[in-house]
């Protein structure tokens, strides 16, 4: 059972914030789907890997580099930031 | 068609996010008798780009995709992007930021158009000769392909490059086409295939010819073996339609034979919805309103900052996917779900694999209803709402190619059936497509 207290550590980690009427409707979204989840439980997966890496699928033997292909005009990338100061980009006081 | 009638057809249906005239004059090739849009997750140069997400407002690519080079590069032009769920998060192509609309079903204006690629597939069915860049993830081709009666094709994870994709959950997202027929998806999709430095997950499988596969279709699909597979929880027409179409394959010279993958349908939408929401909860960390789209007040303290950035930016399904996503990777929660879910997944990819040694394709409905009416959206649980997916979650989830072709009768609203092949064997579904288009 996913209470409260677990929706706000979520959210805090996923840098969210949230009223109490949104946790409380969380709540019952994580109940729901955790319900769905719960449904691999069964699952007989004795002997099976983990695929985590996007390759395996791609049936690909080996990995090929990405190289420096990239010509990107750096100006052109600093201005897509919303704050900037010359060519720095401008962020919140850490 | 000309761009006013372009532009008529957007004000009624409301497909296009952002409207655009992107060329190459000096180009001309196989692509030049053709329009195409973009779906909002794709780059193009210069061109708001924001998979109709309120967070990345404002961000233009500094350089094209590989799928809208290579269009251009072959004559193509490109007239729009269309709306979608905001990052692909979404069945209906309702849940769209706040500055987008969302598209109407071309054949009846209060039914939803299918997600994530809803405004492609309606694009594709509006506009003549033209061909709608979509992306599926779990299903965003085949499902508004189905509810828009148009065809649509998702290949092979890996078969088409993905550099300058707005990535959702990137072991399953995959670029594909849409249009009114195969025989145009087969143009399109042998220009966007291939190998691309860009995308190390792009392969080096040598692309088929798709065009050639459309040819003499009749000779090239007898003989072929095809699995039929019936899911529980479709409605009744559509299920006897299918039916119907495989009784025609039959009498074509198609082997036909009942099939089950009794793991896939009993676990891929769960272990699907595991690894997607947690690839897509580490994918939307990098958005935070400070390299680019939407900013806050910087004068903020740091994680204020960030927190408002995306409090403001993401939408409601966005939120929620994130954070289940996030808490399916916690400690404690980990084993349970999410490295659960990536053994299902070798399971079912070891199902498939073990069928397609035997069988040249799977023919099953495409989903498991017609489209919605809004109100009837607006009704429906959040566990109703995902096992739209059911269907779809499957091949999905094993990266296999599937297209969807409607099948439906003139008089009905549109539905379609799928087919779904062994790896890099998409050849055979333009060659199965095109007879099902002559079957219907």
């Amino acid at each position: 059972m996913v209470d409260k207290k677990i929706i706000r550590k979520v959210a805090t980690i996923s840098r969210i914030h949230l009223s109490e009427e949104e946790i409380d409707s969380l709540k019952n979204d994580f109940a729901e789907v955790m319900d769905i989840f719960s449904e691999i439980d069964k699952a007989e997966v004795d002997g099976c890997q983990a695929i985590s890496e996007a390759k395996t699928l791609s049936l690909k033997e080996t990995s090929q580099s990405t190289g420096d292909e990239h010509d990107y005009d750096v100006d052109e990338i600093i201005r897509l930031s919303p704050h900037r100061k010359g060519r720095f980009i401008k962020g919140p006081k850490v | 068609m000309k761009d006013d009638e372009i532009a008529s057809l957007d004000e009624e249906y409301k497909f296009l996010s952002k409207r655009c005239d992107v060329n190459d004059p000096r180009k001309k090739g196989i692509l030049s008798p053709y329009t195409f849009s973009l779906k909002d997750a794709i780059w193009l140069k210069g061109v708001e780009t924001t998979a109709s997400s309120d967070i990345l407002e404002g961000f233009c690519p500094v350089e094209n995709s590989t799928v809208a080079q290579k269009i251009l590069e072959n004559g193509g032009r490109i007239i729009g992007k269309t709306t979608q769920d905001a990052f692909g998060f979404g069945t209906f192509c309702t849940n769209v930021g706040s500055r987008y609309r969302v598209p109407l079903n071309p054949s009846d204006k209060e039914r939803c158009v299918g997600g994530s690629s809803g405004g492609a597939a309606c694009a594709a069915k509006l506009i003549d000769k033209h061909i709608a860049i979509g992306e599926s993830t779990g299903g965003s081709i085949t499902t508004p392909a189905s509810f828009s009666g148009v065809v649509g094709v998702c290949p092979t994870y890996g078969r088409v490059s993905r550099h300058g994709l707005i990535t959702y959950s990137s072991s399953f997202d995959k670029i594909g086409v849409m249009s009114r027929n195969v025989a145009d998806s087969a143009v399109a999709l042998g220009i966007i295939s291939g190998m691309d430095e860009k995308d190390e997950t792009s392969s080096d499988i040598p692309v088929s010819d798709y065009v050639a596969a459309t040819d003499d279709f009749s000779a090239k699909t007898k003989g072929m073996k095809v699995g039929i597979l019936d899911f529980e929880g479709v409605d009744e027409a559509i299920s006897q339609r299918v039916g119907l179409i495989s009784e025609r394959l039959e009498e074509k010279g198609v082997e036909i034979e009942k099939i089950d993958l009794p793991f896939t349908k009993k676990y891929s939408l769960s272990a699907y919805y595991i690894i997607a929401m947690a690839e897509a909860s580490t994918h939307l960390a990098c958005l935070s309103g400070l390299r680019y789209g939407k900013g806050d007040d910087v004068s903020k303290e740091y994680n204020e900052y960030f927190t408002d950035v995306r409090t403001g930016g993401f939408t409601k399904e966005a939120k929620r996917r994130i954070m289940i996503g996030t808490y399916v990777r916690m400690a404690g929660y980990r084993g349970k779900y999410y490295e659960k879910a990536l053994k299902v997944r070798q399971k079912i990819i070891d199902e498939y694999k073990d069928l397609f040694s035997r069988f040249d394709a799977i023919l099953c409905p495409a989903a498991p209803c017609v489209a919605p009416k809004f109100d009837e959206i607006d009704h429906m649980s959040l566990s109703q709402v995902y096992s739209m997916d059911s269907i779809t979650a499957g091949p999905n989830m094993a990266g296999l190619p599937n297209i969807s072709v409607p099948v439906s009768k003139s008089d009905e609203l549109p539905f379609g059936a799928m087919l779904i092949a062994d790896y890099f064997q998409e050849a055979k579904l333009m060659s199965l497509g095109s007879l099902l288009e002559v079957l219907r």
